[in-house]
């Protein structure tokens, strides 16, 4: 047996209700690794040209990767990836928690699932055993009550769980696969497509086998993480205040959107930051397997009418701010009541709150009439509005029906210059991190295969002169020496976002979280991602193959969007980003200028080998030892 | 002069969940408040790290001028936490 996985990934074919088991060599293994990259071997060559993304023909890929299990911090993570139902490229979107560690003790590396199922489903893997069980009584269930069903009808209580909730039923176009009732691989729509194929869960159980090649190493790492994670201000404040922790600092920089992106601060920020998540509704802290930094919240509320149990978690960061000061809502109880629907019905939190925030707007310009809305007076700050609006797209009702459909697709149904009122990349509204504060994600955000992202890249402060001692330390194992200041966007800025970019598809495709692995802040830096990969499986990687892995999965993704017809023409940013920002704080007035703008994303397509019109040339999807994509895809 | 202090982030836990206010001479930097918060709180003086400084929601250089009257929020320096300002 190899070290570190299991050296099988089993295929499903959903429409025939059978499966196979493919054992691919070690060379696949160090080329693809698994995550992100691994699923888009599989995207490649199995979903074919112009698959309708809610149809048979998409295939809906769930990998961990060769460190899955092992007993260090950031490594239980579990990408999945399809035709996204938000672009029409490329999807990709990874989730924590217990379940990617669970699903590699039950024998399978990556489960592969294709086709539709006449009837719903659910697929049950028990130490290699599969099988698919009617999932009739399910369907409809909200996630709490599935997770409870599926522990009885199994007679195991220590199943791990990925499944859909209604909204993924109902093809909510951003419905997420939920990982248990708490955790999701939230965006670009995956949950859609597993509601498009019938299965309502994949449920795992296992017995971890695995042996890494250096047990002894890993420990070492294991060390390191326990004694550091206190000592790292930025790890130990995920720790303390989550992901929430950073809305405080985002109010400062000017970068906390605010009714729907047309402001970077928000005057109620104190009411809902991750301080007083603390202090008030948060009930527990939570991790995912072997981590030590336990930056997941469990939050309680009852009160003026707002629920939220913690069964279902608690809010983030992109949560509290997309449902908050992207509604201009300063009611954190009403936030996390928000949070809980979207984590019962299978939501993305960030596309459910941004739009609902895109309705808010509409609504306030006489877009949307009160009529429109079902009744619903949908001004910015009215809390009630919000939560009742996320009720309505978690069931697909009245105006939910509409904006079930992302704010994109929306507006090309309301018209009347709602269109500008949209944030998206390719469908994908843009998380709460402003690149009028960070001005390298103006640029990521725009060529990103599917869409802007904020855990794609690292952000723009940490190669700013006055960022910590360990910080260079870690960006200059990865060859970033030169300082750069927050709002510089030369080419050397491109350099910066393209390297950290593929460094972060490392990560999505060794499959790390990236709070805990990094170039920058993190835990670990790229030199110890090189250390647990060879003491995992035995092999005698360095950063720079690493890095290659990275790069090819940019180009596989990027070539992936090429072939569905996606081009230069969708790297593009919305018309807000090139305005002046509104309202107050260092960003008021700021924008990103369009002439700096496209410069850099010609800069980037010479840097990162794409053609003119944003397609991987040939000779550089050859140099990442990928040649069958080019000839797949008809590369120049 | 009279300067309100708030800490942010873990700050809060280790140092103070209530504002403090300290006294500072006319002219002074708001990278002057790090010498008396130091003394009032002698964990702040001891930091491995610089603490981030914000003036009225603003994050700025230790050599911004003060005035009566400021709010200064503090903060440990998360996710990233380099600022051009
Ligand atoms: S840092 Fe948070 S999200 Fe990442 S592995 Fe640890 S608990 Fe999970």
């Amino acid at each position: 047996m190899p070290n570190g996985y299991n050296g099988k990934i089993l295929i499903v074919d959903l429409t025939k209700g059978k499966w196979e088991v493919e054992t691919p060599d070690e060379k696949f293994y160090r080329t693809y690794m698994g995550g992100s990259a691994l699923n888009m071997y599989y995207a490649l060559k199995l979903i074919p040209k112009g698959a309708d993304p809610l149809g048979p023909d998409n295939v809906l890929c769930l990998s961990t990767s060769i460190v899955t299990g092992v007993p260090v911090s950031g490594q239980s993570r579990m990408t999945a990836s399809a035709k996204s139902p938000m672009s029409g490229g490329a999807g990709d979107s990874q989730c924590g928690g217990f379940f990617p560690a669970e699903m590699k003790a039950a024998g399978y590396d990556a489960i592969i699932l294709k086709g539709k199922s006449p009837k719903p489903v659910y697929l049950w893997i028990k130490q290699g055993e599969v099988e698919l069980r009617d999932a009739s009584k399910l369907w409809g269930k909200v996630t709490g009550d599935v997770e409870q069903a599926l522990k009885e009808e199994l007679g195991d209580k220590k199943i791990e769980i990925a499944q859909i909730g209604p909204a993924g039923e109902k093809m909510v176009r951003y419905a997420a696969i939920m990982n248990m009732s708490n955790r999701a691989n939230g965006r670009t729509g995956m949950g859609a497509v597993m509601g498009s194929k019938n299965l309502k869960a994949v449920v795992v159980r296992g017995k971890p086998k695995l042996k890494p090649a250096h047990m002894d190493r890993i420990r070492e790492l294991a060390k390191f993480g326990a004694t550091n994670t206190k000592e790292n201000p930025a790890v130990w404040d995920l720790h303390i205040n989550g992901t929430c922790g950073v809305l405080s600092y985002q109010q400062q920089d000017g970068g906390l959107p605010t009714r729907n992106y047309n402001e970077g601060q928000y005057e109620d920020y104190e009411k809902i930051s991750g301080e007083t998540m603390t202090e008030t509704i948060l009930k527990d802290r939570d991790t995912c397997y072997a981590c030590g930094v336990r930056c997941k919240r469990v939050v309680e509320v009852d009160e003026r009418g707002y629920k939220a149990e913690a069964l279902y978690g608690g809010p983030e960061y992109e949560t509290i701010a997309t449902h908050g000061s992207y509604c201009g809502i300063k009611d954190l109880a009403a936030i996390a009541e928000a949070n809980q629907i979207c984590n019962m019905y299978g939501l993305d939190t960030i596309q459910t709150g941004t739009s609902v925030a895109w309705a808010m707007e509409c609504y306030e310009r006489g877009m949307l009439s009160k009529d429109d809305l079902d009744g619903i007076d949908a001004k910015f700050g009215n809390a009630k509005a919000m939560v009742a609006l996320v009720n309505k797209i978690a069931r697909r009702e009245g105006i939910g029906d509409l904006l079930a459909e992302g704010s994109k697709r929306a507006a090309a149904k309301v018209g009347k210059g709602s269109e500008d009122l949209c944030i998206g990349v390719k469908g994908q509204d843009m998380p709460a991190h402003m690149p009028q504060a960070k001005t390298s994600l103006a640029l990521i955000y725009a060529v990103n295969a599917f869409g802007a992202d904020h855990q794609s890249s690292e952000h723009d402060p940490s190669i700013d002169p006055a960022s910590s001692a360990s910080e260079k330390q870690k960006l200059s194992e990865i060859g970033l020496t030169k300082p750069l200041p927050v709002k510089d966007f030369s080419r050397d800025k491109v350099h910066y976002a393209y390297r950290t970019q593929s460094l972060y598809s490392v990560l999505d495709s060794v499959n790390l979280c990236q709070f805990v692995f990094g170039p920058a802040w993190q835990l670990y830096g790229p030199n110890q991602i090189v250390e647990l990969v060879n003491a995992v499986t035995g092999w005698d990687t360095t950063i720079d193959e690493l890095l290659k892995l990275g790069e090819r999965r940019i180009a596989m993704m990027q070539a992936f969007n090429s072939r569905e017809g996606l081009g230069h023409q969708d790297n593009v940013l919305p018309k807000k980003i090139h305005e002046p920002l509104k309202g107050k704080g260092p960003t008021a007035g700021s924008a990103i200028d369009r002439k700096v703008f496209d410069r850099a994303v010609q800069d980037y397509y010479e840097i990162a080998g794409w053609d003119k019109n944003a397609r991987p040339t040939h000779s550089k999807l050859h140099e990442l030892g990928v040649g069958w994509v080019a000839e797949a895809i008809g590369a120049s | 002069m009279k300067i309100k202090i708030k800490f942010f982030g873990s700050f809060r836990q280790r140092f103070s969940r209530e504002p403090v206010e300290i006294d500072l001479p006319e002219g002074s930097c708001v990278g002057d408040v790090v010498a008396p918060i130091g003394e009032r709180f002698p964990g702040f003086a001891q930091l491995g790290y610089q603490p981030l400084l914000a003036v009225n929601d603003c994050f700025e250089k230790p050599d911004k001028t003060l005035e009566d009257g400021d709010h200064v929020n503090l903060f440990p320096p998360v996710h990233g936490g380099a600022t051009d300002h």
